[in-house]
């Protein structure tokens, strides 16, 4: 045994390598998990802030559609660069404001403007709102749509499991 | 000279990867996916487009049309029903009063399931429902509402408040009549189809 501390060698050193293989495999098994997990449609729906969607226990995804946003004040529609007034869509039928009536033709134009191929499953519409905003107010908004071409209303919901 | 007749083949070097631009590239498109990607579900109810029936034969009789309807009545109470018309028509009704959101959600879904699947049993053909709701009932009752019909009910419209409405002022009880309800719900029930 030699205990000498003069006479023991020192070991060599060597500089600590980090194992980069393994970290890049599960670099990459993160970014592929990420990019199959993903839904993009779902990112393109945009909730203004404040707004508190309803709940829903549907299944359902959401589907790619222009989207009308129905806030306690105004109608944005994605399509068209200005909002309306929520108060615009309580006249009765007889009086129609005249906002609604170039709405309803701005929509109409836009619906037949769209490719055949979107036209395939129905004109699709997705309607955003929140979830205290009173039935009157959903039903006059989506009506005018319904009236200008626009077949199938999505109603976009947060998930919600089934309580038992 | 004998190194011009002889020369050195020059040294075999192993190209190394540089990995560490790999690893930042790898790296920020993690916090991109994860800063983008929305972790809130969606989900959709479809309402299918309107049709028009016209009866032309007049042995024929009238379409079901069944027809589902929430609205508030004088007592600050919910009340649902269901009915439809045909050769037997009929209606149920239930009357309930939620304490919070949660509760109210959950009744609403419960008993529009149940009014939905024991229509469902007695007319199994009928795929279509008319929904509608009173005018100042908040949006979250109408998906409750389509939640708890969707299962039996493939085909929802939607109608009118004003009919929810005058619907809800001609078939509600008397408010000075007593309620039955001493646990906040209350149960009636009309028609002849068996």
């Amino acid at each position: 045994m030699n205990d000498d501390p003069l006479t023991t060698r020192r070991s060599h050193r060597r500089p600590m390598e980090l194992q980069l293989t393994a970290m890049i495999d599960i670099f990459s098994m993160i970014v592929i998990f990420l990019i199959l997990g993903s839904v993009f449609g779902a990112s393109e729906m945009v909730v203004p802030e404040g707004m508190e969607i309803p709940r829903s226990i549907s299944k359902e995804g959401a589907e790619s559609a222009p989207r009308v946003t129905i806030t306690r004040e105004f109608v944005q529609i994605s399509f068209l660069s200005r909002a309306y007034p929520i108060q615009a869509f309580r006249s009765d039928p007889v009086t129609v404001a005249s906002e609604i009536t170039s709405l309803e033709g701005e929509v109409r134009g836009y619906v037949q403007r769209l490719p055949a191929e979107a036209k395939k499953s129905g004109v699709l519409l997705n309607v955003i709102a929140d979830r205290e905003t009173p039935y009157e107010d959903v039903f006059n908004v989506v009506k005018v749509f319904r009236k200008s071409g626009f077949e199938t209303l999505l109603f976009v919901a947060a998930g919600e499991e089934r309580s038992k | 000279m004998i190194d011009d007749i002889f020369a050195k083949r020059p040294k075999r070097h192993i190209q190394d990867l540089n990995i560490v631009p790999i690893l930042d590239m790898f790296t920020t498109i993690i916090f991109f996916l994860l800063l983008s990607t929305g972790f809130l579900e969606y989900t959709k109810l479809t309402v299918p487009p309107s049709k028009v029936s016209t009866i032309t034969d007049p042995v024929v009789p009238p379409p079901l049309a069944p027809k589902i309807i929430l609205a508030k009545t004088k007592r600050e109470e919910l009340r649902l029903f269901m009915f439809w018309s045909g050769e037997n028509p009929g209606e149920v009704s239930e009357t309930f009063k939620p304490l919070d959101e949660r509760e109210r959600r959950q009744a609403i879904l419960r008993i529009s399931d149940k009014f939905a699947r024991d229509f469902s049993a007695k007319y199994p053909k009928e795929k279509s429902l008319q929904v509608g709701l009173g005018s100042k009932l908040p949006y979250q009752d109408l998906i409750s509402v389509m939640d708890g019909v969707r299962d039996v009910m493939s085909d929802l419209v939607l109608i009118s408040h004003h009919e929810a409405d005058a619907r809800a002022a001609g078939t509600e009880p008397d408010p000075e009549l007593p309620t039955r309800a001493s646990t906040g719900k209350k149960s009636t029930e009309q028609g002849t189809n068996g």
